[in-house]
């Protein structure tokens, strides 16, 4: 990999002179503290000036108006753009990275046609998967799709949906056979967020922001072209989409978090003082920044190897799972070291810098939102026993009786 | 030039296949209590297998391949807990001969040491161990033609089976490396138990040895940094020692949770033992990434070799080492007996851990190189 890398130095220092010049000078300054509207106005600017430099869909084919970049050229890409300090794009990460890749994957060429060009030009879209009583648990999920004619009447309620309010479009997991296996009778559709009958609620979470939404779906009619994949199979459908390009979006994580995570951490520990000088004059703060450091470092060599592993062999494996896990759980410690040494400002109330992701510089917002991670997206105890039963074979745990 | 990806994996399967037979659990109960602590009959097939010199020049006597071939055996002999001076001989001794500047002694003694013929061993820690040059507490004096060595060092690992021995002495204008022929009058080499069995240590003491000019490795102009690298070297070398532990310890040990019924259950699909058995999988991968990226540092010129090392001690030693912690507590009482391998696991993970600087010591170099 180390040579496919090194040939790509022109395009590389290509993404780094666009960054210098299309990276709003400011925008941390002007998203602190932003309303919901100025954040989502910034983003569909955002979004533009990515599409119109290709950088939008780098991991979609051509034909597709993607940029058709080979892995390499994608990560590449993510360096540069964590390099560079750009917005994150949250959101589209839905878009571009659940609902594309899962459409590209199973999707009619009617349904390529009618979806893709719609999330290049701007359409939000939100993921329906958990509900109230279906978390952890993903496949009890009880939201009920019942064929009528040409439609699917849909009946349920969602939660963590994010941007839901926002959202033009939803990939929803819906249950079309009550009778099946849990896992047997789900099915996979592309629901109008505007359609008679969705209403989505958004839910204030403990960072004080608001967005994540409950959606609430009352008899609401999905055209039948809208189902995504055979009938039954939206569970694999859904578990299909963990495809090479999550790999790429975790290296722009773990660079973010190594720059403005940690990084930030050891910049400011110059800073906070600690007992008669600073805390980064202290031995133990000292061996706690080079442990972190080292952490920061140990992320990115997983997520090499993994890629690499991509590369040779194509499609990713359980390791994926040891990388989620340990990411979110750096990700909350370092947060917390900072919320530690900060001492008491760390606990002082500041506006909310929206679109810098998960290290906005304010660490007890960042520490907060960590639990995004690692309850979100499958949480730490989910992914430990993946590890367990997929890596190393251990039994399952025995399911409750009628489950 | 190293393995490509395919040879490397046939190399392994070869040193895996090779050690499964030698170096069972019982024959490395067998060398416990052995004068040498080694089985030189293995020591013999790994050198007509040129598996001691795939890392060392060709010009030399070696195969002129990558630190990664190394590392594959290096992780092996830590996964089959095999007592051997092979990290002595070819890592450490060879390594202070590669990287010092005497090129004659260099030719002169690679050859031996490539083919397995003679071993040697690197003398550079105080008793108490640090991996402090200025802690030495062996002593140079330069005279005329050479000079003298007085004082004692500890931690050596296989000094008494080694013919050669590389001493880290301060003398008046710092550190110097010089190489000292073995057994001569003057040294004397007591051994040091440590708790890991499948290891061995000594105390090596020096009392007026003479040291001609010419069997200088590394004088005060060049000594200080080749026994920093020496120091890294070794850490990776000790980190793929651990790692090749710590994935024998997950792997025996999710095979113990799936064997092992309690409340008619293999305790396995009980989510705290699980939990512990995932731990150790994500310990042992993120050591894997930890120490692949260093050995690729070694082959790589340029690389930052001194903060990959760091790495290394800072996470991967830690990690291997607690993997194997967790280990004994999902074996229940039987991970607590000396009949289990258990506690051998620990135990040279512990010591991997500590050899050629603490974490704690490799946390606070990285925050000396960020704060700097």
């Amino acid at each position: 990999m180390l040579e496919e890398m090194a040939a790509l130095e022109p395009f590389r220092l290509g993404v780094r002179a666009w960054c210098a010049t299309h990276v709003p000078i400011g925008w941390r300054q002007d998203m602190a503290g932003a309303d919901h509207a100025a954040f989502v106005a910034f983003h569909r600017w955002w979004a533009g000036e990515l599409r119109q430099a290709g950088y939008l869909a780098p991991h979609w084919p051509a034909e597709w108006g993607g940029a058709g970049f080979t892995l390499p050229e994608q990560i590449v890409l993510s360096e540069e753009l964590a390099r560079g300090d750009a917005p994150r794009n949250a959101l589209y990460q839905v878009a571009l990275y659940n609902a594309a890749p899962a459409i590209l994957h199973v999707g009619t060429p009617e349904q390529k046609s009618r979806f893709l060009p719609g999330i290049l030009n701007g359409e939000i879209w939100c993921q329906g998967f958990s509900e109230p009583d279906a978390g952890s648990d993903l496949a009890s999920l009880q939201t009920r799709a019942v064929r009528d004619g040409e439609d699917y009447v849909i009946t349920g309620q969602k939660v963590w949906t994010s941007m839901g309010h926002e959202a033009d479009w939803c990939i929803l997991l819906a249950r079309t056979d009550p009778i099946a296996p849990k896992r047997k009778g789900i099915s996979f559709f592309l629901l109008d967020m505007h359609a008679a009958g969705v209403e989505a609620r958004p839910i204030r979470q403990a960072t004080g922001q608001a967005e994540f939404c409950e959606t609430f779906l009352d008899e609401v009619r999905v055209p039948a072209a809208n189902l995504l994949g055979p009938e039954n199979e939206g569970w694999q459908v859904s578990q299909s989409t963990l495809a090479s390009e999550r790999g790429v979006v975790l290296i722009e994580l773990a660079d973010r978090l190594r720059r403005n995570g940690i990084g930030a951490l050891i910049a400011q520990a110059g800073s906070w003082p600690l007992g008669g000088a600073m805390a980064a004059d202290d031995p133990g703060v000292r061996e706690l920044l080079g442990q972190r450091y080292a952490e920061g470092a140990v992320l990115r060599l997983l997520i090499n190897r993994m890629v690499t592993n991509l590369l040779r062999r194509g499609g990713v494996g359980p390791e994926a799972s040891v990388i989620k896990l340990f990411y979110s759980e750096l990700l909350q410690n370092v947060m917390n070291d900072g919320v530690r040494l900060q001492g008491l400002g760390a606990q002082v109330e500041t506006p909310a810098l929206m679109s810098a992701g998960w290290e906005t510089g304010g660490w007890m917002y960042d520490y907060l939102n960590s639990w995004g991670w690692t309850i979100g997206g499958g949480t730490s105890e989910i992914m430990r026993n993946i590890i367990g039963e997929r890596v190393l074979g251990l039994p399952r745990e025995p399911e409750a009786r009628g489950a | 030039m190293g393995l490509s990806d395919e040879e490397r994996d046939q190399l392994r399967a070869a040193v895996r296949g090779l050690l499964d037979e030698r170096s069972s659990s019982a024959q490395v109960r067998v060398l416990f209590d052995d004068p040498l602590g080694y089985d030189p009959d293995l020591w013999d097939r790994m050198a007509g297998l040129g598996w001691l010199a795939m890392h060392l020049p060709e010009d030399h006597g070696g195969m002129g391949g990558s630190h990664a071939d190394l590392a594959v055996v290096l992780q092996e002999l830590g996964r089959h807990l095999t007592p051997s001076p092979l990290t002595a001989s070819v890592v450490l001794g060879a390594g202070a001969l590669v990287l010092g500047d005497n090129a004659p002694l260099r030719a002169a003694e690679l050859p031996a040491l490539a083919d397995g013929s003679r071993k040697a061993t690197l003398a550079s820690c105080p008793p108490g161990g640090s991996c402090d040059p200025d802690r030495l507490e062996m002593r140079w004096q330069p005279l005329a033609g050479g000079g003298r060595l007085d004082g004692v060092a500890g931690f050596v690992p296989y000094a008494r089976v080694a013919e050669l021995v590389v001493v880290a002495a301060l003398g008046p204008s710092g550190p110097v490396l010089v190489a000292v022929d073995l057994p001569v009058a003057g040294v004397t080499i007591d051994a040091s138990p440590v708790y890991d069995r499948t290891r061995r240590f000594d105390v090596v003491r020096c009392d007026g040895v003479g040291v001609a000019a010419d069997h200088v490795v590394a004088g005060p102009e060049t000594a200080r940094e080749v026994l920093g690298r020496l120091n890294d070297l070794g850490a990776i070398a000790a980190g793929c020692d651990g790692l090749g532990v710590a994935e024998r310890a997950t792997e025996r040990t999710a095979l113990y949770a799936t064997q092992r019924f309690q409340f008619g259950r293999p305790i396995g699909s009980f989510q705290a033992v699980k939990h512990h058995c995932a731990n150790m999988l994500v310990a042992t991968e993120a050591s894997r990434a930890a120490v692949l990226g260093a050995v690729d540092a070694l082959d790589q010129p340029g690389a930052d070799v001194g903060e990959a090392a760091a790495i290394v001690k800072a996470f991967a030693a830690t990690a291997c080492a607690e993997a194997c912690a967790v280990s004994v507590q999902v074996h229940g009482g039987i991970g607590f007996t000396w009949e289990d391998d258990c506690h051998l696991l620990l135990k040279r993970a512990k010591l991997d851990e500590a050899w050629f600087g603490t974490p704690a010591w490799h946390r606070r170099r990285l925050a000396a190189r960020l704060l700097a």
